[in-house]
């Protein structure tokens, strides 16, 4: 029974040897395999066009939004339709960082008094579904039957994230 | 008798003792060693579909660019044009040739080009300033547009811009800052 026993322990003892060798020549040849793919993989990375498409690829959300940012005639469009539609003339348009800031005047005439006119705008352009701006609190008004003020508005954050869709 | 019957129990005794000294100390070990290797073999395994994966990914997408298949080409030759001093002034000047023949007149004060190398997002970036005179409000809006519009020659951007509005009556002089991206 004891021969038995150790003869029984020999033969696993072995037959564990023997395949513990296969799997580690297996692994030797798996690793071999990757090694040619890791190769393989490097030089088509390498290559120009797959490199620019890569970082294209990565940066896409924010180059969309650089895009976006570089609409210069959509926001001079919005600010003269809207001085326009509120009878208040826009003298100056600086561009830099999402935010527009430039000279207003409204002037009493036929149209209204001037201080209406901003009124109106101030109430109006904010809640207005069409504005693409969020405005900046205005500290100063100079003159009374000409207005003048200097404003800046801030691209709406809904925009905003519309650039990065 | 009682002797041989003795010697055998101690013989077994001793086959016994081997076969847990043969468990212990060397099948316990080879087990061991052999638990380690399929780990690493299955590993490895998941790691070479992976790399395929991502090979056959690579020669796909190759191929769709060598054969301009893909919807991102247009996308990505921008990036590759020719960034030279020679290739944007003669970029510039066509342009405002073309414009011109139409009195929608553009005329380049100066152009100053300064490389300033690789960006935050590894692109190589290209300032340019342009100082010009544009005949109509309308002309800069559409100089501006053809500039950033996605099929230009150039990836450009415009980070910052000023300029007079209402100024109808008369030729406009801008300063205009581009910014090319390519790789």
């Amino acid at each position: 029974m004891a021969v038995w026993f150790v003869i029984f322990i020999t033969v696993v003892t072995m037959g564990l040897f023997l395949y513990n060798n296969k799997v580690v020549a297996e692994n030797t040849e798996l690793q071999e395999q990757i090694s040619v793919l890791d190769s393989s993989i490097s030089e088509i990375e390498g290559k120009p066009n797959i490199q620019t498409y890569r970082l294209y690829e990565k940066n896409k959300n924010i180059l969309s939004q650089f895009s976006c940012r570089s609409q210069i005639s959509t926001y001079v469009s919005h600010l003269k339709n809207n001085a326009s539609k509120y009878f208040i003339s826009a003298k100056w348009f600086s561009y830099a960082d999402w935010k527009i800031t430039t000279d207003l005047s409204a002037s009493t005439d036929t149209n209204g008094t001037s201080y209406e006119k901003i009124v109106t705008f101030l109430k109006e352009y904010p809640i207005g579904e069409n504005s693409l701006f969020d405005i900046e609190a205005v500290e100063s008004f100079d003159g009374f039957d000409r207005i003048n003020f200097p404003w800046s508005f801030i691209l709406n954050q809904n925009i905003y994230e519309a650039c990065w869709e | 008798m009682k002797l041989a019957e003795n010697n055998n129990n101690f013989f077994s005794y001793l086959l016994v003792l081997l076969g847990f000294f043969l468990v212990f100390f060397i099948t316990k070990n080879i087990y061991a060693d052999l638990q380690s290797s399929l780990d690493l073999k299955q590993n490895q395994e998941i790691d070479l579909q992976a790399k395929n994966d991502e090979l056959n990914s690579l020669n796909t997408l190759e191929r769709e660019l060598e054969a301009k298949q893909s919807e991102d080409i247009s996308e990505i030759t921008v990036f590759s044009a020719d960034v030279s001093e020679a290739a944007i002034l003669d970029y510039l000047h066509s342009y405002a040739a073309a414009k011109n023949i139409n009195n929608d007149t553009i005329i380049y004060r100066s152009i100053n080009i300064v490389d300033a190398g690789v960006n935050e997002i590894w692109f190589g970036e290209i300032n340019i300033s342009i100082s010009a005179i544009v005949a109509w409000e309308k002309t800069l809006m559409t100089f501006l547009d053809d500039m950033a519009k996605d099929n230009s020659q150039y990836k450009m951007f415009i980070r910052n811009f000023a300029y007079p509005l209402n100024e109808t009556t008369s030729n406009l002089q801008v300063n205009i800052p581009l910014t090319i991206y390519y790789k």
